[in-house]
């Protein structure tokens, strides 16, 4: 789908610097450039704690490093899709049936798409050395590819066209389903014989398996996603309330031309 | 450190994405809001 955008910049807006244009973005706020720095930290103090402070795991070895990435990763990706179906809930059920919850939820569904890429991807190197292979079909591997794949599946239901509302409507059905697949990964640990481990941190008998240290790089590593997400979630909303402008806008155009064709009214 | 490639193969993976991401959605939002006026954007 090709939107036309009017190439102005007028000179009171347009910054010189090419680090100014971003840093004063137009989808940018005084809140989203505070929280942008607070992820900046978030990141690079996972990179110290997980890199070079965290100790090595006795049984796993430094492999437990890859864990402070993946964990976050798979986090994120989980609450991306809860938030997709909450506003998904939000917009049908709501009497304003406004257009933000939708931009929401498909921003937060696309954002989490990536972070569910990269859980399959590192826990693909932390399978190779923990387990001596990149993939195999176990049941937590495969239904996080199949929910990967069904998260897919809903960004191109939302550019299948139509209006906004049309849109909106078909794909908070299909976020309200697709949401049903998370319990089903999470618990395929325990309903299926596994090979990946069940929680360490967050289980059912509430013990904590992990050395201090250890456990604060991993809550290093899912505050900074976590900010990370809601970052990038802002942004996206936002870049899709212009573009759904800018449609509305070439919507317009196209209209008035074919009426100023055709004054007389006749569809012929 | 063991298993070093793995370990900033992952990492790198991973930042390398989420770098790209942004970096091409802040391209985007620059694009799209090349026309807007200040007082338009509900965020502003």
């Amino acid at each position: 789908m090709s939107i036309t955008v009017p190439n102005v910049e007028s000179a009171e807006t347009a910054p010189r610097r090419p680090w100014m244009r971003l840093w004063r973005g137009v989808t940018s706020t005084s809140f989203s450039r505070g929280l942008g720095i607070a992820v900046l930290v978030g990141l690079a103090w996972l990179l110290v704690f997980g890199l070079v402070f965290s100790p090595e795991d006795e049984i796993q070895d430094s492999s437990v490093r890859i864990l402070y990435v993946h964990v976050p990763t798979a986090w994120v990706a989980y609450m991306a899709f809860a938030v997709t179906a909450l506003c998904s809930a939000m917009y049908l059920f709501r009497k304003s049936h406004s257009l933000t919850w939708d931009r929401i939820a498909g921003a937060s569904a696309e954002v989490g798409v990536m972070f569910m890429g990269l859980t399959l991807v590192t826990g693909a190197l932390w399978g190779r050395l923990t387990w001596g292979v990149f993939w195999a079909w176990d049941a937590r591997l495969t239904t996080t590819a199949f929910l990967f794949v069904t998260y897919i599946g809903y960004l191109a239901v939302r550019r299948l066209g139509g209006s906004h509302e049309a849109r909106a409507r078909r794909s908070a059905v299909l976020g309200l389903l697709a949401v049903l697949e998370i319990p089903l990964v999470h618990f395929s640990v325990r309903l299926w014989r596994s090979l990946h481990q069940e929680a360490s941190v967050a289980n059912p008998n509430g013990d904590v398996k992990l050395d201090g240290l250890m456990l604060f790089s991993l809550v290093v590593g899912l505050v900074a996603f976590t900010l990370l997400y809601a970052w990038l979630v802002m942004h996206r909303q936002r870049v899709m309330y212009l573009e759904d402008r800018y449609e509305d806008v070439d919507l317009d155009l196209a209209l008035a031309e074919r009426r100023s064709e055709n004054p007389g009214g006749s569809n012929g | 450190m063991d298993d070093a490639g793995f370990i900033f193969a992952c990492y790198g993976v991973t930042l390398g994405a989420v770098l790209l991401y942004a970096g091409a959605l802040l391209r985007r939002a620059r694009r799209t809001g090349r026309a807007a006026r200040t007082e338009e954007l509900p965020w502003s």
